[in-house]
């Protein structure tokens, strides 16, 4: 959570879109992590990022503190608008169909080509998951979120979100021995 | 096999949106002036051609207004009364132009009958 955080969103209520802007800046990184990991395209991946923290900003004043922080509303609005995108588009989504800039990760040792290629199968393999299973991956594994605030975003219980987290290491596991 | 694929989705978080995306997304959000833009991007540009379409329509009206008509009077009878106004303007036009023609013309032929006599 972002210091001083619901300090920012109700500066941001206001109309100090600056405090807005701190609020972009802190969770834009993860919102776009999460998005891309679920429809593994980079271009929409950005327009999805926009439109949730636009859809953010101008609904701001829905927004109500319940203990968790302002990513867990973000969270909830990513979701929708990834399922949104599904609705209206089906992207067939392949190792050949991927864009080339979307299978670049900062800080990979790119002469390693073995563990480059692990990482996209594990990319692939995330998409071939169900929504749930996808989100549970990307909030617990790769954004280190505690189970409390993936249960409140998802609208579930923690027991829930274990059972989740369970099912979709073991599917994950299983598309990745399969293409082995 | 499961430690891999652990250490393998923690590597994930390294990813980052471009700067440049970044950047625009933010401002087009925020906007510049510091002023909150609380419309969307598609919705300010369907605002935008419904103002254009709506000057133009504007403009086509004023323009229709504005042009030289005599015909101004929307009443059958007026408009009746100045067709026949206007036929009868154009012809004592063109008579006062015959006339002073035929004037200029009878003036050139003497002079030319006075210069064949000589």
């Amino acid at each position: 959570m972002l210091e001083g955080e619901q300090n920012l969103i109700k500066k941001a209520k206001a109309g100090e879109n600056d405090c807005f802007g701190q609020l972009y800046d802190h969770y834009v990184s993860q919102i776009y992590r999460f998005v891309l990991l679920k429809v593994a395209g980079k271009a929409e991946a950005e327009d999805l990022t926009h439109e949730v923290f636009l859809s953010a900003w101008q609904n701001l004043d829905s927004y109500n503190f319940q203990g968790f922080p302002f990513s867990s509303w973000l969270y909830q609005i990513a979701r929708n608008k990834v399922i949104d995108h599904y609705r209206t588009k089906k992207s067939n989504i392949s190792f050949e169909n991927l864009e080339e800039s979307a299978l670049k990760i900062v800080g990979v040792v790119e002469n390693d080509l073995d563990k480059v290629l692990d990482v996209e199968k594990v990319k692939i393999a995330i998409t071939k998951l169900s929504p749930e299973q996808q989100d549970v991956i990307v909030m617990k594994f790769v954004e280190d979120l505690e189970n409390e605030e993936i249960a409140k975003a998802l609208g579930k219980t923690e027991g829930a979100i274990r059972l989740l987290q369970h099912r979709a290491v073991n599917n994950l596991k299983e598309l990745l021995w399969r293409k082995d | 096999m499961e430690e891999g694929l652990i250490k393998i989705l923690k590597s994930l978080k390294l990813i980052k949106p471009d700067e440049g995306f970044v950047s625009h997304s933010r401002q087009s959000i925020i906007g510049l002036d510091g002023r909150p833009i609380r419309v969307g991007i598609l919705e300010s540009l369907k605002l935008a051609a419904a103002l254009t379409l709506a000057s133009v329509l504007v403009l086509v009206f004023a323009s229709g207004i504005s042009a030289p008509s005599v015909l101004t009077n929307l009443n059958q009878k007026n408009l009746e009364t100045e067709i026949k106004n206007l036929d009868f303007q154009i012809k004592l036009g063109e008579v006062s132009y015959y006339i002073e023609t035929e004037k200029e013309l009878s003036v050139q032929i003497d002079k030319i009958i006075n210069d064949l006599s000589l």
